[in-house]
């Protein structure tokens, strides 16, 4: 099963199949924009196309930092999903809304 | 001596009032509590006198355990999924799934608990008017309240205008039904809360005792032991769960408030003393179910109630800060010229009835 932890407002084909603590959710909330800050960085990098700046000390941190951000944001959903005894369903993913802490059911 | 106990049936139960259940949501089968433990603690409220309320998951419960709790008077709180296998249940309904409330009969000796969040808030009027006709006793619970913006407080204050104008009509055409956060304050004359771990304790489906389910499900080990083991005595600190270790509380008048120490311990980290939000929300509250009653002078039988006093504070913490506090009766303090207008009105109206009587005699 995919996950995915994107703030969806459309409710089309998605299905309320659990819930988080705040306080968990402030932890997959704060794995997410790390992720997505990263993600954005090395795009930058990349685009700006710069060998030197590619292979720099830099670089290599912000891919080693992308690298264990992702493996805990996998490892929350997992815990989570383990505890509380989600629903799986083979062609859906997971979302999070932030605001509710509400867990859905989409279908891809 | 508690006067009833809660009893999770399952730990995936319904959540009913400002906490949240994760587990409610489980896909997995539900593991119920022992049917020893059960029978144990019925047996307890039978010699003892105790009232039970039983907390049940989305799933019904196994023949045994409906056998064992018809034999004791019970209430159960049971989630949507529910309604039709136990048709007498108090169902718990959840503010976002309001698209299936059309599925309710009307039903007017009911009684409902809605739980909203921060983003039902922008439709609750639209909500709370879909189930006219479905309830005798609506109870509201607001969950986060805790972390309420003042942007929030201020749509949950005017969405609670736009209900108290439709249950002014409703009373206005003789309709008997009760809102907490609405109809409450018009009939108390004193604190009326939740008091919780005073007048009742909650058994976990493991048989350990909690203050309320919400102790329980923030941590499980917030546990004042096992239910037979503290049932019949004080735990420490006891008295602050009381009112009148409350400081704040005890000078408030808005009297319906739950008086929440699950969230005052959560927000302030003391059982006694309540965060802001939880007092601007209760006083929002009062005054919208003041200005329902002066609508509601010339009504029957809201004429006969005691004018709600118009405050100068919306959290009666101003009072111990500020100079309005003199240590008189908070309410006196601050009545306004409207509210001498309200009660010279009703002397008017009193003495009125008093010579018609005479005149009769």
């Amino acid at each position: 099963m995919d996950e995915d932890t994107k703030l969806c407002n459309s409710t089309d084909e998605r299905r309320k199949i659990g819930k988080v603590t705040p306080r968990e959710r402030d932890e997959i909330s704060a794995l997410f924009e790390r992720k997505n800050g990263l993600t954005e960085l090395i795009k930058a990098l990349v685009e700006a196309d710069d060998e030197a700046l590619k292979n720099n000390y830099f670089y290599e941190k912000i891919v080693a930092d992308l690298g264990k951000t992702t493996t805990r944001h996998q490892r929350w959903w997992d815990r989570c999903a383990k505890q509380y005894q989600w629903e799986r369903v083979d062609g859906h993913i997971w979302e999070i809304d932030f605001e509710t802490c509400n867990i859905f059911l989409r279908k891809l | 001596m508690y006067q009833y106990l809660l009893v999770i049936l399952e730990k995936g139960a319904v959540p009913f009032c400002h906490y949240s259940n994760p587990f409610y949501y489980s896909a997995a089968e539900p593991e119920f509590m022992p049917v020893e433990v059960l029978e144990k603690i019925i047996g307890y409220a039978r010699e003892n006198g105790l009232f039970l309320n039983f907390l049940l998951g989305r799933h019904p419960l196994p023949s045994e355990y409906e056998n064992l709790i018809g034999t004791i008077g019970h209430v159960k709180m049971i989630p949507m999924a529910l309604k039709d296998r136990y048709p007498d249940g108090v169902l718990v309904l959840e503010a976002d799934e309001n698209l299936r409330f059309s599925d309710l009969e009307a039903k007017s000796e009911r009684n409902l608990i809605l739980l909203v969040t921060p983003t039902d808030l922008p439709h609750l009027s639209d909500i709370v008017v879909s189930l006219w006709g479905k309830f005798k006793r609506l109870n509201l619970h607001l969950v986060g309240v805790e972390s309420f913006s003042s942007v929030q407080l201020d749509i949950y204050k005017s969405e609670l205008k736009k209900i108290a104008d439709s249950l002014g009509q409703l009373y206005r055409s003789g309709r008997e039904i009760e809102m907490n956060v609405l109809s409450d304050r018009l009939l108390l004359n004193r604190m009326n809360n939740c008091d919780a771990g005073i007048k009742h304790l909650t058994i976990a489906p493991d048989g350990n005792g909690y203050i309320c389910p919400a102790f329980y499900y923030d941590n499980e080990a917030d546990t004042l032991g096992y239910w037979s083991d503290i049932v019949e005595t004080t735990p420490a600190n006891h008295q602050l769960l009381d009112l009148g270790c409350a400081p704040i509380c005890s000078r408030c008048d808005a009297f319906h408030c739950k008086r929440c120490v699950y969230l005052n311990k959560k927000t302030t980290l003391e059982v006694n003393v309540p965060s802001r939000e939880q007092c601007l929300t209760a006083h929002a509250e009062r005054e919208v179910s003041r200005l329902l009653l002066q609508s509601l002078r010339t009504v029957k039988p809201f004429d006969q109630f005691p004018a709600i006093a118009c405050l100068t504070y919306d959290d009666p913490f101003d009072l111990i800060i500020g100079e309005t506090w003199k240590r008189e009766d908070p309410a006196a303090v601050s009545a306004t010229s409207q509210d001498a207008d309200d009660y010279l009105l009703q002397i008017y109206e009193m003495q009125k009835k008093i010579l018609r009587k005479l005149d009769m005699d």
